[in-house]
């Protein structure tokens, strides 16, 4: 550290993103390199991977999970006793990170966790100065935001829902449990609802789940040894979103084996495919195009999607292609108002939980740092609300589009720039990447220095 | 350089179409590539100013050196068989020496793509399959001058891309 106590770089949000970033910038920083990495809430698993339950598994075998960037066995050598194909419990690879970001620090000196809650950022003439929650004031050259994922959006939902005691709007910070008698609505059909539907299960809930979605669309379940054919990438055709999906359904029609192994070929090129389209192509693919990809690309561990068609075949699972257009409180719950495609009805429940997925819009997010980075600069707005607006080389943008050299964003808030940016494999490449970029221009100004 | 988008040095559909006609290419002259013991060969299939497309063939037990890709982004496809991929960190700057630390190794079936964020990430191929690997490399703009690492020494040094083969399309 340099002698006003200066660091190197601070990187906010100790989840996944921030983890992996401390993991990279270990490995090959030189000793005289310090970096703070600050979240409250410990270093390694995040909220994705905190929950302490059984019935959570990983989305991505064994092979695909590694928190080292460039050594994909990683997981697999920690685990021991693991197949690569295998979806372990997520709680067991929280243990992994928190272990693989212990062994970093303990390797690098320079590098440091702080548990506290940086509250605001504001630029300084060679850097950034932050501000924790206890009014502490930290120096640094570089700043990298790591947040990982905000709590889901509710200004959707009728004021009588989103006060009500019987709504969570977090699953993952919520006692779910309490919900185990009684009817209840998942406002969501995705990989939350799948998760939060596993947890009921695992509190032997008793009643009826609703799940509400405008598309009323249910992830398809994974097999965890479907492997990418980019052999099947010459027959795409990237140019529009339509024609992208086109050409998808046709190649998964004519390919001999599963199409999983399609959609897991556009995985790599995905980035591209999204930097190549205009913006008016890429609020298309969202506005008409995304759902369907996304029961295709995020699939259901199989373990988890048993429990699902399990309750579904019981009748226990209703799922409704529907809008919430109204919502009264009753003593216990509501009486949701559904639009189901025109035709008005009302759903009676003991509960809702907002299973809608993380808010990617900055400027819906109730977080000090974030409106004090957006007022400050530092930050701007992704312009389809999908996080933080950065440059090919991470660094985030001001007002004018300029990119900032000395600030950078990564993980799940920055998929407005590549689309693929919230899954492990993305999340260790990008940190490798930013961690290159940092030394070597932390090596480029001791030279400077020397000389 | 900090190429970080495909579609920043070739547009995507123009990807697609050269990995089209790279299979197509591929399908046709495979019986007719150059083998070589326990090394590899390079076969050019097409090339024009935005990028090059090779079909390797690489012999059991045959090893690449330590190597970056100069300027230049490359995609490699496995198209049979099996290559493992060991990376590299760069603990320094200064060339000619360089400090190396061996980061981990990526196993890559038929069907897999491997790619790259930078140009300049030092990797070494190997064939530890018992049959004969065949991939499919494109690279954006075509392979320039690159630097190659002496493992045990460190040493640091400029190399040309050369071809065992020429396809005519």
């Amino acid at each position: 550290m340099d002698p006003r106590g200066q660091l190197d770089v601070a990187v906010i949000g100790g989840g996944v993103s921030g983890t992996a970033l401390a993991i990279a910038l270990a490995a090959s920083a030189p000793p005289d390199f310090t970096a703070c990495v600050f979240d409250p809430s410990g270093l390694g698993p995040g909220t994705a991977y905190a929950p302490q339950s059984a019935s959570l598994l990983l989305n991505g075998p064994v092979r695909a999970m590694s928190a080292v960037p460039g050594d994909p066995s990683h997981l697999k050598r920690y685990l021991v006793d693991e197949p690569d194909d295998a979806l372990i419990c997520r709680a067991r690879y929280g243990a992994y990170m928190r272990a693989t970001a212990a062994g970093a620090l303990a390797a690098h000196r320079g590098i440091r966790h702080a548990p506290v809650e940086i509250a605001e950022i504001a630029r300084e003439r060679d850097g950034f100065v932050l501000v924790d929650a206890e009014a502490r004031v930290h120096r640094t050259r570089r700043v990298v935001f790591a947040m990982g994922n905000f709590a889901p959006d509710a200004s959707f939902l009728p004021e009588s829902i989103r006060a009500s005691a019987d709504f969570a709007n977090d699953p993952w910070r919520a006692d779910v449990g309490r919900f185990r008698s009684g009817d209840i609505a998942l406002i969501g059909s995705r990989l939350t609802a799948m998760d939060v539907i596993a947890l009921l299960d695992e509190h032997a809930a008793s009643g009826r789940i609703h799940l509400i979605s405008r598309h009323g669309r249910v992830p398809f379940v994974e097999d965890p040894r479907a492997r990418g054919d980019a052999t099947v990438l010459a027959r795409l055709d990237t140019s529009t979103p339509y024609t992208l999906l086109r050409s998808l359904r046709r190649t998964i029609d004519d390919y001999p084996g599963d199409w999983r192994a399609v959609v897991e070929a556009l995985r790599p090129v995905t980035p591209h495919i999204w930097a190549a389209w205009n913006p008016r192509e890429r609020r298309r693919f969202l506005r008409h195009c995304e759902s369907l990809w996304a029961i295709h690309r995020y699939r259901v561990p199989p373990a988890t999607y048993a429990v699902y068609a399990r309750l579904r075949a019981a009748g226990r699972i209703v799922v409704h292609r529907a809008r919430i257009v109204g919502a009264t409180a009753a003593t216990r719950g509501f009486a949701l108002e559904l639009d189901e495609r025109g035709a008005r009805g009302i759903l009676r429940v003991a509960g809702a939980v907002n299973c809608t997925g993380p808010n990617a819009d900055l400027t819906r997010v109730a977080s000090p740092l974030v409106r004090s980075a957006l007022a400050g600069g530092i930050i701007t707005a992704d312009p389809l609300r999908l996080g933080i607006a950065i440059s090919e080389t991470f660094n985030t943008l001001d007002a004018n589009g300029r990119p900032d050299a000395r600030a950078f964003a990564m993980g799940p808030l920055v998929r407005g720039r590549w689309y693929e940016t919230t899954a492990i494999p993305e999340i260790t490449r990008h940190a490798a990447a930013i961690a290159r970029d940092i030394l070597r221009e932390h090596r480029a100004a001791l030279t400077v220095e020397a000389s | 350089m900090n190429e970080r988008t495909l579609a920043d040095v070739i547009e995507v559909p123009q990807f697609v179409r050269a990995l089209r006609r790279g299979i197509e290419a591929f399908t046709r002259y495979r019986a007719f590539m150059p083998l070589a013991p326990r090394a590899y060969t390079r076969t050019l299939l097409e090339k024009t100013d935005e990028y090059e497309v090779i079909a390797m063939l690489w012999a059991p037990g045959s090893v690449s050196p330590i190597h970056d890709h100069g300027d230049s982004r490359c995609w490699v496809i496995v198209l049979e068989g099996s290559l493992d991929v060991e990376n590299y960190d760069r603990l320094d700057e200064r060339e000619p020496l360089a400090r190396l630390r061996h980061s981990g190794t990526a196993h890559f079936e038929a069907g897999a793509l491997d790619h790259r964020l930078t140009a300049r990430e030092l990797h070494r191929v190997r064939n530890l399959g018992e049959i004969g690997t065949y991939s499919l490399q494109l690279y954006a703009k075509p392979l320039g001058t690159f630097t190659i690492v002496d493992d045990l020494t460190g040493l640091c040094r400029a190399m040309q891309p050369h071809y065992d083969a020429v396809v005519d399309l």
